[in-house]
């Protein structure tokens, strides 16, 4: 095995660029200032600097340690889960709470193989209604349970 | 009028049937929303700030006070039990105390905590109560660059606390407070990486960064992966609960040190539970004589820290109170409570409104006592929340993230920037990065920027002013001692583990 953490190495890369990124955005779009009259682009300079720096630091101690191999990624969980947050925030404007919580629990099953929707369905009945129950009626918040934006 | 005078005076505001009414449902409710993953401080009391608006001034406070630590005490099961933390300020104790959980000690755990809880809230307020108005004239000195140095100081220890490399916690705190520059520049009014995004000229959400990177990540991480099955049902008994003679002999120490670090940090405007939670975590662990232990269920991991939090829960009203300065968005809360009730407060509050503070001060008192009546019998009640299966927990556990952050702005963009942050928790979960001290980056960032700031203009350009000052100075030693420290006994460790193999 190399003793290289290629991990780490990347990442280090990885946000080093991004520092540079962030440090160019910063001086090309706002004012960066002097020392003591600070403009809005200083701090964001800093810190992109500050970034690359310890980026480039993490990518050169990467290269003198054996690292750890990176644990397995749980793609189809990452993806429901997110689609599944994602649908809440689309759905919840327009249309009301309840399709979107039915939305973010059925979307979200999809994470479980096998993929159970008669389970999922009902899961979501019953949190829409823990959810009413709580933050409607208990909570006395406000917003829609159900509309229909299109007319 | 002496001390005692004021006890009796707010022991008799405190103790009317209304107050102390309010002070019990502000506790239950605090307690009952810090619990569930999704909802926390702020989250809590913007949900529950419109209620006290039909309330007297002084019930309004006890109220919200109340809910305010009660949510971080609620925040600490949800931590231990979930490793989720519910309150930000809860992040640390998930460190030792999911551990703790996983090793069937969760019982052990949330009891101990209440205790720590209770004792450090408990020192806090005998703190605020004797050096309310000494501490108000302490704080009044320090100037914008001890404040920035006492952050930097903050941060670094954040960094060097987390399990992982010091440099991936330093690379996560500055990219922390360059999230937080996210947003409308306070001294010029230019909008800064907003990208033509309206819902960003306020910044990115606090609620919306922290329930991504710790709830909505932990929850895609954990699918699959936990294994319910395997859970001790006999830690749930309150036999079980007990803990050994070896848990409390080595809770006491913490515990005090703890609650002074809470009290300390707690006063500062500027800091507060989450920065004190996190130094009392490194400090434990500097001190400790078996520094490995941490991370894995050291019990000194939770009590530490949590009585710091709940001591500096209770300090941090006193800058708010005496000063008028909210230490923390949630003390802003407090202080837009006051103000909509024609109350200023700052230094002449203690003397003109004197039942209030007092009232308020005695009513932490039931509060705290109050959390523990409620807490130990339903330990097992929390606990049982875990024998809940995963598959059934993570849906509603996402659901209340999502409505709880849509709920403080009603903003769906704020959940949209949950997602976000969730794939990006995830990711930095993958590549071993420590998300605390993004977090704590993200809190501290933009008010550092404004004490530089300041100091700069201050001082003329003259960057030597952080070092001419004493006790700036002398912070700044502190964090780059840290960064030596921690750079040095990372080189010996590389030593021995080569050591070892060879």
């Amino acid at each position: 095995m190399a003793r290289r953490d290629y991990l780490d190495i990347i990442s280090g890369g990885a946000l080093a660029a991004f520092g540079i990124i962030v440090g160019l955005y910063a001086l090309t779009h706002y004012n960066i200032g002097t020392l003591q009259r600070m403009g809005p682009g200083m701090f964001p300079l800093a810190m992109g600097g500050v970034i690359t720096l310890l980026g480039a630091a993490l990518s050169l101690t990467g290269l003198a340690r054996e690292g750890m191999a990176m644990a397995p990624v749980n793609w189809r969980a990452l993806a429901a889960i997110l689609v599944s947050v994602l649908s809440f925030s689309v759905l919840v404007g327009p249309f009301g709470l309840i399709p979107a919580v039915f939305a973010l629990v059925m979307l979200a099953g999809l994470s479980e193989s096998p993929y159970r929707p008669v389970r999922s369905l009902v899961l979501a009945a019953i949190l829409c209604a823990i959810a009413v129950g709580i933050f409607k009626i208990g909570l006395g918040m406000n917003f829609a349970l159900i509309a229909w934006p299109f007319r | 009028m002496s001390i005692f005078d004021n006890i009796a005076l707010g022991l008799e505001t405190a103790f009317t049937l209304t107050n102390l009414f309010y002070c019990f449902v502000g506790v239950f409710l605090g307690t009952l929303l810090g619990v569930i993953p999704g909802i926390g401080v702020l989250a809590a009391i913007s949900m529950l700030f419109p209620i006290t608006f039909h309330l007297e001034p002084t019930a309004a406070l006890i109220m919200l006070a109340g809910i305010w630590y009660g949510t971080s005490y609620g925040g600490n099961t949800a931590s231990i039990l979930l490793n989720v933390p519910g309150t930000p300020a809860n992040a640390i104790t998930c460190l030792d105390g999911y551990p703790m959980t996983q090793q069937g000690r969760g019982g052990v755990a949330l009891l101990m905590t209440t205790v720590a809880s209770f004792v450090g809230g408990s020192i806090g307020i005998v703190l605020l109560m004797m050096f309310a108005p000494v501490i108000a004239q302490y704080a009044l000195s320090f100037g914008s660059a001890e404040y920035f140095s006492l952050m930097v100081l903050g941060l670094i220890a954040a960094s060097t606390v987390s399990n992982g490399s010091a440099l991936k916690g330093l690379i996560m705190v500055a990219v922390g407070i360059l999230a937080g520059t996210v947003g409308t520049d306070i001294y010029t009014g230019t909008p800064r990486f907003t990208f033509g995004v309206i819902e960003l000229s306020d910044g990115i959400n606090l609620i919306a960064l922290a329930m991504g990177i710790f709830g909505v990540a932990e929850v895609i991480s954990s699918i699959g992966k936990v294994d319910l099955k395997g859970f001790d049902r006999k830690s749930i008994s309150f036999a079980a609960m007990k803990p050994t003679k070896d848990d409390v002999r080595r809770s006491w120490f913490p515990m005090l040190r703890g609650s002074a670090i809470g009290s300390f940090f707690g006063t500062l405007p500027g800091t507060g539970p989450s920065l004190a939670a996190f130094m009392s975590y490194a400090i434990e662990k500097r001190v400790a004589r078996q520094p490995e232990r941490f991370g894995k269920g050291a019990i000194e991991g939770i009590m530490a820290p949590e009585s710091a939090n709940n001591s500096a829960d209770q300090t941090s009203f006193i800058p708010t109170l005496a000063l008028g300065i909210p230490g923390s968005p949630t003390m802003a809360l407090m202080l837009g409570a006051l103000m909509i009730h024609g109350i200023a407060p700052g230094p002449g509050l203690m003397t003109e409104q004197p039942s209030l503070f007092w009232g308020l001060v005695m009513s932490f008192w039931i509060g705290n006592v109050l959390l523990v009546i409620l807490n130990v019998p339903l330990i097992g009640v929390w606990v049982r929340l875990l024998t809940v299966p995963y598959h059934l927990l993570f849906p509603a556990v996402l659901m209340f993230i999502a409505i709880g952050t849509y709920s403080v702005n009603n903003s769906a963009f704020d959940v949209l920037l949950v997602t976000a942050f969730g794939g990006l928790g995830y990711l930095m979960r993958l590549l071993a990065f420590p998300a605390a001290p993004l977090l704590l980056g993200f809190v501290l960032g933009p008010m550092m920027e404004e004490h530089f700031r300041r100091a700069m203009l201050l001082s003329r350009g003259d960057f030597m002013t952080f070092v001419d000052r004493p006790i700036s100075a002398t912070v700044l030693g502190l964090a780059a001692a840290l960064i030596i420290w921690s750079a040095w006994s990372a080189i010996r460790l590389r030593e021995q583990n080569m050591v070892g193999k060879a």
